[in-house]
C-alpha cells in the first residue's frame, strides 16, 4: 500500500553562491491532486522543481517522491515522474511519432507497448491526426501538446509541469487545462508551477505559495481564498432586481452582523453573519419571504491575486 | 558614443577587454610558445639552424589557426545576428549598414590581428637561435596579416550572403575554387584572343594576380634560406586589394540581402506553422529513419545528429572511393606513399580528412542539444549523465565508422615502405608505432573538440583541430627529447634499449600514452562540465 503523500519536502535548503534560493522549504503534495506552485520571480520555484525532477541535488533537507529518497533512489523516482520544463525541449527535425517513439524506447518500452501508449497519449492530447508532421512545423500550442504527450509516454504517476501555459493563446490554454483535468481523472498527480493565477484558482485543489525561498502558504485552495475567520462568514447575494424590503428583512435576522446595501443599479448585497447563530437556509428563507428573486448566493472569496499579494512581499529579490 | 559608425566596434572591443577568456587565450598562447621555444632550444645541439625550425613551426601553426579557427570566427560576424534574430534590432537603432559591417567585422579582425602580433616578440627569439633574419620574420608577419584581412572580408561577404554561419563557411571554402575557375577562364581567354584573333590583351597578367594572392606560395618563398625579398610583396598588396573588394561587395549586398533575410527571420530558425503541417519528404524510403532502436539514444543521435543512413552511405562512398583510388594506383604500378614521404599523396590526405570529419561530428554531439535546449528532456531519463554521454559518443563513432575503417584499411594496405607495407609484410615497427600514435591523436582530438563544444557556442571543431595538432607536435617533441636524453644518459643501456630505434619507437609510444591520458582527463572534465550545463539548462 503506497503512501497517500506523493511529494514530501522537509526543510529543503539550497544556495547559489551568495544567494539563498531556498531557505527551509517544507510542504507535501497528496495523491491525485492538482497542486499549484506559485511565487514571484526569484522565489525559488524553478530550483524546487529541479530538485524534484532529480536535476539538482538538495544541499540540505529531505525530499521524498512516492516514498523514494530523491538522491539515493534517483532512477526509481525518474521512472515515476514526468517533467515538462518551461521550454519545450523538442527535437524539431523529428516527426511527432518519432519523438514519442524515441522517448518510449528510452524508457525501455517494447515495440507493441510503445504503439499502444503512443496511440493513447496522441488521442488524449488530440494530436493523432498530426503524428506524421514534423515538430518544426507545429504551432506553439501543438508543440506544447506534444511536449505533454512526451511526459506521459512512460505513464508516470506524477507530472511536474513548469509554466506549461506560458506563451499559449487563450484557446490553447483552456484546452491544456482541460487535458490536465482529464489526467487527474485518470489518477495522475499534477504539480504545476504557473504565473497565471486565475487558471490555477479554477484548476488546483491545493496550492503552495513561495516567496524569497520560504513557504508562505501551503494547503487547500479553498483555505487560501476563503474570507471566513470562523466567527464571521461573508456571502454575496445577488437578486434579479433591486428590492429594498429584502435588505431590511435580512438586517433584522438574529446573528446577522452586517448587510452592505447594493450600489445604485446593482442588486448585490454583501452579508456578514455568525454561522453559529444563523444558517444559510434561514437567510434564503427570509429573502424568499420578503419577495426577493434570488439569482445567486455564493460565499465571498478573495481572488487568488489578492491572496498572493497579501502573502508575498513587494519588490524584486536581489 | 559620439561616432555611431564605430559604436558596435567599441562595444565589441569593450566586451573583449572585460572577458576573462581573452586574457586566458593570450596567456595560454604565450605559455605554448615558450614551451615550443624551450624544446627547440634544447634540440639546438642536435639540429642545425634551430631558429629556422622554430620560425617555420610558429608561422605554419599561425597559418593553420587563421585558416581553421579564423574561418568560423569571421564567418559568424553577421550570420550570428541572423541566427539569433537580432539583426532587426540592430537596424532599428538607426545604425547604417556600414556601421554594422564595420562594427561586426573590424572588431574580429582587430582581435585576430592582435592575436597574431602578440606572437611577434616570441618569434623574434628565432633570430637569436640562428638561421632566420629579421627580414624573413617581417615578411612572414606581413603575409599573415594580409591573408587575415583577405579571409576576414571573404568571410564577411559569406556571412552577409548566408543565413547561417555554416553557409558562410561553405562560401569561404568555395572561394579558392571560384578564384581558380576565374584564373582558368582568364588564361583560356588570353590564349583564345592571342592565338585566334591576334589580340594582345594582357589577360595573362591579370590572371597572374590570382596565384599571387596565395599566402602558401609566399611563405614557401620566405622560408627559403637566403630570402632577400621585400617584406611587403605582391601577395600582401593582392590580398589587401582583394579583401577591400570583398568588403565593398559585402557592403553592397548587405542592404538588399539582409532586409530580405529579416523578413524571413522566422523561417531562419523554424518552419512557420501551417494548417496542413510540414511533412518530411524522402525520395528514397530507405533513407527514412526506422522505428526507434532499443538503444534509443544511439538511434536518435545516429539519425538526427549525424545524418543517418544517407550520411553513412555518402561517407562509405567517399572514403571507400579514396581507398579504391589508392588501390588502383598501387596495382597499376604507381609507387605507394613511402614511410619517409607521408606528407604527400592520397594516403596521408585520408587520415587528415577523416580527422576533420570526426572533429565536426564530435563538435555536434553535445552542442546541438545545448543550443536547442533539449538536454533537459534527456537527463530526466532513468540513466546517468555519464551513460547519456557514452551513448552519444558511441553514436558518433558508429556514424564515423566508414571513415575510420577506410583509413585503417588504407594505412594497412598502402602506407608502408616502397614494397607495399602490411600488404607485403614489410612494415617497419616504427611505422606501426607511429600509426598507433596517430590514432591516439585522433582520440585526443575527440576529447579536445567535445570539451571545447561544451565551453564555446561555435568554432569547437576548427579550434580543436589546431589545438590538437599543436599539442601533438609539442608532446612528440618533448617525448623525443626526454627519451633521447635518457638513452644518452645511460652509460650502459639495456640490450632491449640498444636494439630499438629509440626516437622512432619509444617516443611515439610515450606520445600515444600521454594522448590517451589527456583524452581520458578531458572526458572527466567534460562530464563535470556537462553536469553543470544540465543544471543551468
Amino acid at each position: 500500500m503506497e503512501t497517500e503523500t506523493v511529494i514530501d519536502i522537509h526543510d529543503l535548503r539550497h544556495r547559489y553562491k551568495a544567494h539563498q534560493a531556498l531557505a527551509g522549504v517544507t510542504f507535501s503534495v497528496s495523491r491525485q491532486s492538482i497542486h499549484g506552485f506559485v511565487g514571484p520571480n526569484g522565489a525559488g520555484k524553478t530550483t524546487t522543481l529541479k530538485v524534484l525532477a532529480t536535476l539538482l541535488k538538495p544541499q540540505s533537507g529531505s525530499v521524498g517522491v512516492f516514498g523514494h529518497d530523491i538522491v539515493k533512489e534517483c532512477k526509481a523516482v525518474r521512472r515515476r515522474i514526468g517533467f515538462m520544463p518551461d521550454h519545450f525541449s523538442m527535437y524539431r527535425q523529428m516527426t511527432v511519432f518519432e519523438y514519442l517513439d524515441f522517448f518510449g524506447a528510452a524508457y525501455g518500452l517494447g515495440l507493441a507497448e510503445r504503439d499502444k501508449i503512443i496511440g493513447d497519449v496522441l488521442a488524449l492530447t488530440d494530436m493523432a491526426g498530426r503524428k506524421d508532421d514534423l515538430i518544426n512545423g507545429l504551432s506553439r500550442g501543438m508543440q506544447q501538446r506534444v511536449s505533454l504527450a512526451r511526459v506521459l509516454v512512460h505513464d508516470p504517476d506524477l507530472l511536474l509541469l513548469d509554466e506549461p501555459a506560458s506563451g499559449l493563446d487563450p484557446r490553447a490554454r483552456i484546452e491544456l487545462m482541460e487535458i490536465l483535468e482529464e489526467l487527474r481523472r485518470l489518477g495522475k498527480t499534477i504539480f504545476i508551477s504557473s504565473h497565471i493565477l486565475s487558471e490555477l484558482a479554477t484548476l488546483c485543489d491545493h496550492v503552495t505559495i513561495l516567496d524569497r525561498g520560504e513557504v508562505k502558504y501551503t494547503g487547500s485552495m479553498r483555505g487560501l481564498i476563503a474570507t471566513s475567520d470562523g466567527a464571521t462568514t461573508t456571502y454575496q447575494l445577488t437578486l434579479a432586481t433591486e428590492h429594498p424590503p429584502t435588505g431590511s428583512a435580512l438586517s433584522g435576522l438574529p446573528g446577522m452582523k452586517r448587510v452592505t446595501p447594493p450600489l445604485p443599479n446593482e442588486a448585490r448585497y454583501t452579508l456578514a453573519f455568525d454561522p453559529a447563530q444563523l444558517s444559510i437556509n434561514a437567510i434564503l428563507g427570509c429573502v424568499l419571504e420578503a419577495g426577493g428573486q434570488i439569482v445567486s448566493f455564493t460565499e465571498d472569496v478573495k481572488h487568488l491575486n489578492q491572496a498572493f499579494m497579501d502573502l508575498t512581499e513587494p519588490g524584486v529579490r536581489a | 558614443m559620439r561616432l555611431p559608425l564605430l559604436a558596435l566596434f567599441v562595444r565589441s572591443v569593450r566586451q573583449d577587454v572585460r572577458s576573462a577568456a581573452t586574457y586566458w587565450a593570450r596567456a595560454g598562447l604565450g605559455v605554448f610558445l615558450l614551451l615550443v621555444l624551450l624544446v627547440i632550444a634544447l634540440f639546438s645541439s642536435w639540429t642545425g639552424a634551430p631558429g629556422r625550425g622554430f620560425f617555420i613551426s610558429i608561422i605554419t601553426l599561425q597559418m593553420m589557426a587563421i585558416t581553421f579557427v579564423g574561418l568560423s570566427y569571421f564567418a559568424s560576424a553577421i550570420a550570428e545576428e541572423k541566427e539569433e534574430q537580432t539583426l532587426g534590432l540592430l537596424r532599428m537603432t538607426g545604425l547604417d549598414s556600414l556601421s554594422i559591417l564595420l562594427g561586426k567585422s573590424t572588431s574580429r579582425l582587430c582581435g585576430a590581428l592582435l592575436f597574431i602580433t602578440a606572437q611577434l616578440p616570441f618569434t623574434i627569439f628565432a633570430i637569436t637561435l640562428g638561421g632566420v633574419s629579421l627580414r624573413q620574420i617581417a615578411a612572414a608577419y606581413c603575409t599573415l596579416i594580409a591573408f587575415t584581412f583577405f579571409l576576414g572580408n571573404v568571410a564577411l561577404l559569406g556571412s552577409v550572403l548566408a543565413r547561417r554561419t555554416g553557409g558562410a563557411v561553405v562560401f569561404c571554402l568555395c572561394t579558392p575554387i571560384i578564384l581558380a575557375v576565374a584564373w582558368a577562364i582568364l588564361k583560356g581567354l588570353h590564349l583564345l584572343l592571342n592565338n585566334y584573333y591576334g589580340l594582345h590583351w594582357p589577360l595573362d597578367h591579370v590572371a597572374a594576380v590570382i596565384p599571387a594572392a596565395s599566402p602558401i606560395a609566399r611563405l614557401e618563398e620566405i622560408f627559403g634560406t637566403g630570402f632577400s625579398g621585400p617584406p611587403i610583396g605582391r601577395q600582401v598588396i593582392t590580398d589587401v586589394a582583394f579583401g577591400t573588394g570583398y568588403f565593398l561587395l559585402a557592403w553592397a549586398a548587405f542592404e538588399r540581402l539582409c532586409d530580405r533575410t529579416q523578413d524571413q527571420a522566422f523561417a531562419v530558425s523554424r518552419t512557420p506553422p501551417t494548417s496542413r503541417g510540414a511533412k518530411r519528404r524522402f525520395y528514397l524510403r530507405w533513407l527514412q529513419p526506422p522505428r526507434a532502436w532499443k538503444d534509443a539514444l544511439l538511434w536518435k543521435d545516429f539519425y538526427f545528429v549525424h545524418g543517418g543512413r544517407a550520411a553513412f552511405a555518402l561517407r562509405t562512398l567517399f572514403y571507400g572511393g579514396v581507398v579504391l583510388a589508392n588501390a588502383w594506383q598501387f596495382t597499376n604500378g604507381g609507387s605507394p606513399t613511402s614511410s619517409m614521404n607521408i606528407n604527400t599523396g592520397t594516403t596521408s590526405i585520408l587520415p587528415f580528412l577523416f580527422s576533420i570529419d570526426l572533429a565536426i561530428m564530435t563538435s555536434r554531439i553535445f552542442r546541438i542539444e545545448l543550443n536547442e535546449q533539449t538536454f533537459a528532456a534527456l537527463i530526466v531519463l532513468p540513466c546517468t549523465v555519464r551513460q547519456i554521454a557514452n551513448r552519444k559518443v558511441l553514436a558518433c563513432l558508429l556514424a564515423a565508422a566508414p571513415g575510420a575503417l577506410s583509413t585503417i584499411a588504407d594505412q594497412t594496405l598502402f602506407l608502408g615502405d616502397s614494397s607495399g607495407g602490411f600488404a607485403k609484410g614489410s612494415m617497419h615497427p616504427a611505422m606501426f608505432v607511429g600509426l598507433l600514435s596517430g590514432w591516439a591523436a585522433v582520440v585526443l582530438l575527440m576529447g579536445v573538440v567535445a570539451w571545447l563544444s561544451l565551453t564555446m557556442r561555435r568554432g569547437a571543431a576548427p579550434l580543436g583541430c589546431v589545438l590538437t595538432g599543436a599539442l601533438s607536435v609539442l608532446v612528440t617533441l618533448i617525448c623525443m627529447m626526454v627519451v633521447s636524453a635518457t638513452a644518452a644518459a645511460l652509460s650502459y643501456p639495456a640490450p632491449w634499449l640498444q636494439s630499438l630505434d629509440v626516437a622512432d619507437v619509444v617516443a611515439p609510444t610515450l606520445t600515444a600514452v600521454l594522448s590517451i591520458g589527456a583524452a581520458w582527463m578531458l572526458r572527466g572534465l567534460g562530464l563535470v562540465r556537462l553536469e553543470e550545463l544540465t543544471r543551468e539548462n
